[in-house]
């Protein structure tokens, strides 16, 4: 009896139940995946085009807010280009964020390791990530202090030496009302 | 000086979402034999604690500051040879997943006698023998003939006392379990702990036992260190903390052990969960699930104190109670206001809310 192919795209036969399974899947050519785009991609563009290619952006919901509520901050990074982007950062950590020009919303400072990593984004990649500003400043190890009422900066930059001059940060500005 | 002092350890994970704090100037002591517990949540940092002992952080990790000193020598400035020979010979560790942790293409003998080979110097023949007394001694039956099966051939319960086997085969001064019997089901559970108390009554080995079943510690453990978001907000004596919790966690925590004749309808939970470690909240890390948070506790972190004076804890000389909440250096308007009632004469102990008070769950 010949295998029948049905609607959830497994064959199977009557006659060998215990045949592994054929998908159509399994004739199409693999071996064009496992090609290192990315290492190919560094090899081939120049790193300007790389960090060109990658955009920062930085979002809250809304632009004023109580005093006292958490300011939920969204943090993306894209990658419009088909082929993989890498970006070599000055730490392991390949972001940062900061209100008023204090990392971490912190006037402590807390220094990154410094050793040259590589953040890579794949063709077409968008990744997001998210904090909640408190509407306070680290001020020493143990204490903290609620911000003023006013505007602030929020901004993100990729980890790099001056990030807003070569593109890769974004900022904007809330009010505490 | 004691056998193992941990000073300030700080140890940070660098991901893509940001820096991964998971312990935060962690210090604690270990004296020679002395059981010593480390109770939390998931995610609190017990695992990443007891690797950092063993040096067996892996990338993204980094040990970032602070001492490890085992025997007066700073585990962290020892060379690649002399923590080989340090690892499993001083300092064994006891892993949460006995199939993951067994090689399984190797027999369980070999594992054991591989340990003894290298760090006693012993010939093949000397550390068969070894390994099939170190075999017997956790309670495998016909240890000799079991020596040539693989881990696969072993059940869950067989496969836990051979990782505790490895653990013991050559005598270690310092054994980290961590939750050995997490796994396990509780009639073992009970064979694996009476067979650890054993080895540390006869040995003289000191216990870091790592759990989250709070039961375990009180009847395995000296003393207790209860952690939360990567740093101890209260280390005692066992008893201390069971009949008198100086931390709203630990009360939190001990309000939700499930009890046979308990008369709560539901079991008292903490609401909320563990804060992200890469994103902690301002002030004390517990606030945000705390039912007597006031303002001051998301301004102000609390340093782990002496709860009888006030003073700031020296948890590497002192045995004195200490607990991180501002409750205890002065700087909370409230009380925490809860009791703790102890059922019948050796009884274990029961925190829960002072009745007409919000509770530690009622916020």
């Amino acid at each position: 009896m010949p295998p029948s192919r049905r609607g959830d795209g497994v064959d199977r036969s009557d006659d060998d139940p215990f045949r592994p399974n054929e998908s159509a899947e399994r004739h199409r050519p693999r071996a064009a995946r496992t090609l290192p785009a990315a290492t190919l991609a560094r090899w081939l563009l120049p790193a300007r085009v790389h960090r060109w290619a990658l955009s920062v952006s930085v979002d809250t919901p809304a632009t004023a807010y109580e005093r006292g509520e958490p300011v939920p901050v969204a943090i993306g990074l894209r990658n419009p280009l088909p082929v993989p982007v890498t970006v070599e950062t000055r730490s392991p950590v390949p972001w940062t964020w900061h209100v008023d020009g204090h990392r971490d919303a912190s006037h402590v400072p807390e220094p990154l390791p410094e050793s040259e990593t590589r953040f890579t984004l794949d063709r077409g990649e968008r990744r997001r990530f998210t904090r909640r500003w408190q509407q306070s400043f680290r001020v020493s190890e143990t204490e903290w202090r609620p911000a003023d009422r006013g505007e602030h900066t929020i901004g993100a930059g990729i980890a790099v030496d001056d990030p807003e001059g070569k593109g890769v940060y974004d900022e904007t500005t809330v009010r505490i009302e | 000086m004691a056998m193992l002092e941990v000073e300030d350890l700080n140890v940070r994970f660098y991901t893509d979402d940001g820096v991964v704090r998971a312990t935060n100037d962690l210090s604690y002591r270990i004296e020679a034999g002395e059981r010593f517990g480390v109770v939390g949540e998931s995610g609190a940092g017990k695992s990443v604690t007891s690797l950092a002992l063993m040096r067996l952080i892996d990338e993204p990790g980094v040990i970032e500051s602070g001492e490890i000193r085992f025997k007066g020598e700073n585990i962290l400035e020892m060379d690649d040879e002399e923590m080989r020979s340090l690892r499993g010979n001083e300092i064994a560790m006891i892993f949460q997943d006995a199939g993951t942790a067994l090689n399984p293409s190797y027999t369980v003998g070999e594992q054991i006698s591989e340990a003894i080979r290298y760090h006693l110097d012993l010939d093949e023949a000397a550390a068969r023998e070894r390994a099939i007394e170190t075999l017997e001694s956790v309670g495998i039956p016909s240890a000799a003939e079991r020596y040539g099966d693989y881990p696969h051939e072993f059940s869950g319960g067989m496969q836990q006392r051979v990782v505790i086997a490895i653990a013991l085969s050559c005598d270690p001064d310092l054994i980290i379990a961590d939750e050995p019997t997490t796994a396990l089901d509780v009639t073992i559970e009970a064979q694996i702990l009476e067979l650890l108390e054993e080895v540390a009554t006869e040995y003289d080995t000191a216990i870091q036992l790592i759990t989250h079943d709070l039961g375990v510690v009180a009847e395995f453990c000296d003393r207790v260190m209860v952690m939360y978001a990567g740093h101890p907000v209260e280390m005692a004596p066992v008893e201390d903390v069971y009949y008198d919790p100086q931390h709203p966690y630990t009360v939190g925590l001990m309000s939700s052990i499930p009890r046979i004749g308990d008369d709560r309808e539901r079991l008292q939970t903490i609401p909320g969960r563990m804060p992200d470690l890469i994103e902690m909240p301002p002030g004390c890390n517990f606030h945000p699930r705390c039912p007597y948070a006031e303002e001051s506790c998301t301004r102000v972190e609390p340093r782990l104190v002496d709860v009888e004076t006030g003073e700031p804890a020296d948890p590497i000389n002192s045995d004195a109670q200490t607990a991180a909440c501002l409750a205890h250096t002065g700087e909370l308007d409230g009380e925490l206001d809860y009791e703790v009632t102890v059922r019948g004469e050796d009884g274990p102990a029961e925190s829960g809310p002072a009745s007409g008070s919000p509770g530690v769950t009622d916020r």
